[in-house]
């Protein structure tokens, strides 16, 4: 046949026929044969619009976005699938940018897997498939981690910075996807660490990072397990921009602690966006969070205008949440409130009488009481003496007694003596009740004598703590061996053991 | 023992070739006309669209794989074609490149799979690395491309070259 006859017979070959020479051409052939003429052209688009209804070949999708193939993998099935491929791309350009950037992370090896498993018949089930994947891979954040960061490598290492900043702004569109973005940008930080020439674009995206950091927030207050990297992430960089606002955060261990590791941090916060902060700051007082002690110094130093600490409706909320939480209560809570109170002065009359009214418990009464002689009376002596004996009238025994000095000696576990200087002892006290008890005797006595401050008290010891004025009785007297005793044993009760904090 | 069936093939060009039954039911189209016609007889069947050469060339085909049925060629192809066939399909092939698209023609009118399967990944073989001018040379394919259509296809389909 000549060379005419044998371009007669090529021209008449049909596309389907043609499409089956197609399926024979490796990927590296498919731009030539699209090129010959556009019979050819159409021979490829035939092949892939009719070849999809063959069940024969599972493809593995899954596994593409999984594992990388080998290098022998490589070799033995590079070829065709291409026009699957061709598909394949024409379909993620169709479909959310995410899946776009993703295709053209890992094109190499979706090309090398595509040629393995995507023969032309799998179109149907491919998409099928790919759909499976597709919610897979927004759902996975191992994956996409992964890919991201390969990704984001690739690119900078092309010093590509519109690929980046397109791919940043996706991720600041998608909250879910925020938290990997975190869990990894130790690793992205190494990526970049070696490229400091940004485009515009980029530093444009890395402006919204305030977004990215809400986004952040928002999955911080909703999950559980917040691992250390974002913590650490919080603090390095959400901080550091001196913004508070917007940070709402619902569970205050977590606040704690991501405020613990602000403790070195030098930043200024806003406290008219603080209520918030301020009740997790009390909530967490009474789980008893080992970082509060730390959270109390942290506001101190970095609250700008204390006084205003409580403003605003959330004094009733603080309210309530004693109240919420008053089996939770106990002595060292209360301090640490009041104390903080006291460093913002909040205005603790108003406190105080709500506690008295609400709650019915003595102790806590005791614990109001307390703060009344500081706050409400100014430690005024004979406002505090007044209010004490509506409360305690066995305390007129110790008043009507006219001694100057008063000393408490512990003689056991649970008995007690109120002695004089000269060791005559006034009271004897038993039975262990209440911790206030024993701090509003101290209190008193020490302002019944505040200006002789040579007094002497005994050591307040934790043992020593329990004391019911309740139980006061008459004095009793002491051998002179005792006296001795009591020496050894007391030690100053020192006005300020209420205000140690 | 019984007479072996046959089938009188009339191509093109009005030559006649004389086809055991059981060889030529490798053929679609033959298989679906001897389904309609009367078996007692020895049917002639006339292949108007296949010239005589190829026709021979299909009958040989046909007559060597109904007893040695084909292997699946590999889709796609991961090197020569010669690699992946039998000695007797290289020997098959050893023909030129108008015998080869004419018998890519009669395969597909017959509709002998396997030999539309082996021709047709004799092609690809042949184009494989070949660039679009040389394909069109080899094969003397007009371009109906304008140069604005052939460059977009080669700027769309610039990624698969970089494998």
């Amino acid at each position: 046949m000549s060379t005419n006859n044998l371009a007669q017979c090529s021209s008449i070959l049909s596309i389907d026929t043609l499409s089956i020479v197609v399926s024979y051409i490796s990927l590296h052939d498919l731009c030539s044969f699209r090129c010959v003429s556009s019979d050819w052209n159409q021979a490829i688009n035939f092949y892939t619009n009719n070849h999809h209804d063959h069940d024969d070949q599972l493809i593995n999708i899954e596994t593409l976005t999984q594992s990388s193939p080998t290098d022998a993998d490589c070799h033995n099935n590079r070829t065709i699938g291409v026009f699957w491929l061709d598909k394949f791309k024409s379909f993620l350009y169709e479909r959310d940018d995410r899946l776009k950037e993703l295709f053209y992370v890992e094109h190499l090896k979706f090309r090398e897997y595509v040629e393995r498993y995507f023969y032309f018949h799998e179109r149907r089930r491919c998409l099928k498939r790919f759909k499976k994947v597709e919610n897979k891979i927004k759902n996975n954040s191992t994956i996409v981690s992964k890919f991201d960061y390969d990704y984001l490598k690739s690119q900078v290492n092309c010093s590509n910075w519109d690929s980046i900043s397109r791919f940043i702004h996706n991720i600041l569109n998608n909250p879910n996807r925020v938290i990997e973005y975190v869990e990894s940008i130790y690793d992205f930080k190494d990526i970049f660490s070696n490229n400091l020439i940004y485009s515009d674009k980029f530093i444009k995206e890395c402006v919204n990072y305030n977004r990215f950091l809400k986004n952040l927030i928002i999955y911080f207050d909703n999950n559980e397990n917040i691992s250390e990297n974002v913590y650490n992430f919080i603090v390095n960089n959400y901080f550091d921009n001196n913004n508070i606002q917007g940070f709402i955060i619902n569970d205050s261990v977590k606040l704690c602690k991501l405020l613990a590791l602000l403790k070195d941090k030098s930043i200024t916060l806003d406290l008219k966006d603080y209520n918030y902060l301020k009740i997790m700051l009390l909530k967490s007082i009474f789980i008893g969070y080992e970082h509060c002690k730390e959270l109390k110094n942290l506001i101190i130093l970095k609250c700008k205008t204390p006084e205003n600490f409580f403003y605003g409706g959330t004094f009733e909320n603080i309210l309530n949440l004693v109240n919420n939480n008053l089996q939770k209560i106990d002595n060292d809570s209360f301090l640490k409130i009041v104390n903080l109170s006291t460093l913002f002065n909040v205005n603790i009359k108003d406190y105080l009488d709500y506690c008295i009214e609400i709650f019915s418990s003595q102790e806590l009464q005791y614990q109001v009481m307390d703060y009344k002689c500081e706050h409400e009376f100014n430690n005024n002596v004979s406002k505090i003496d007044e209010y004490f004996h509506k409360i305690f009238p066995n305390m007129k025994c110790l008043q009507t007694a006219g001694v100057e000095k008063y000393y408490i000696k512990k003689l056991n576990r649970n008995m007690f003596t109120v002695v004089d200087n000269n060791n005559y002892i006034i009271h004897k006290v038993k039975r262990i009740k209440c911790y206030w008890d024993f701090f509003l005797l101290g209190r008193y006595l020490d302002e019944q004598f505040r200006e002789n401050r040579e007094l002497n008290y005994f050591k307040l010891e934790k043992d020593m703590c329990w004391l019911n004025l309740d139980t006061l009785m008459g004095s009793i007297e002491l051998g002179s061996d005792e006296k001795s005793k009591i020496e050894e044993n007391c030690a100053l009760i020192a006005p300020r053991y209420s205000y140690r904090f | 023992m019984s007479e072996t069936k046959q089938v009188e093939l009339t191509s093109k060009d009005k030559v006649s070739f004389k086809v055991d039954r059981d060889v030529i039911l490798m053929s679609g189209l033959v298989k679906d006309m001897l389904e309609e016609g009367d078996e007692d007889e020895t049917p002639i069947i006339p292949i108007p669209n296949v010239d005589s050469k190829p026709l021979q060339k299909v009958i040989e085909y046909c007559q060597y794989h109904h007893k040695e049925p084909a292997q699946e060629i590999e889709k796609p192809l991961k090197g020569k074609i010669e690699d992946v066939i039998c000695d007797w399909d290289k020997k098959f092939l050893e023909i030129d490149q108008s015998l080869l698209i004419e018998l890519i023609m009669a395969a597909n009118y017959l509709n002998i799979k396997d030999l539309l399967d082996l021709t047709c990944a004799k092609v690809a073989s042949m184009i494989k690395g070949k660039s679009p001018e040389q394909i069109r040379e080899m094969f003397g394919i007009e371009n109906d491309f304008t140069p604005e259509e052939e460059a977009k296809i080669r700027e769309e389909n610039k990624w698969c070259e970089e494998a």
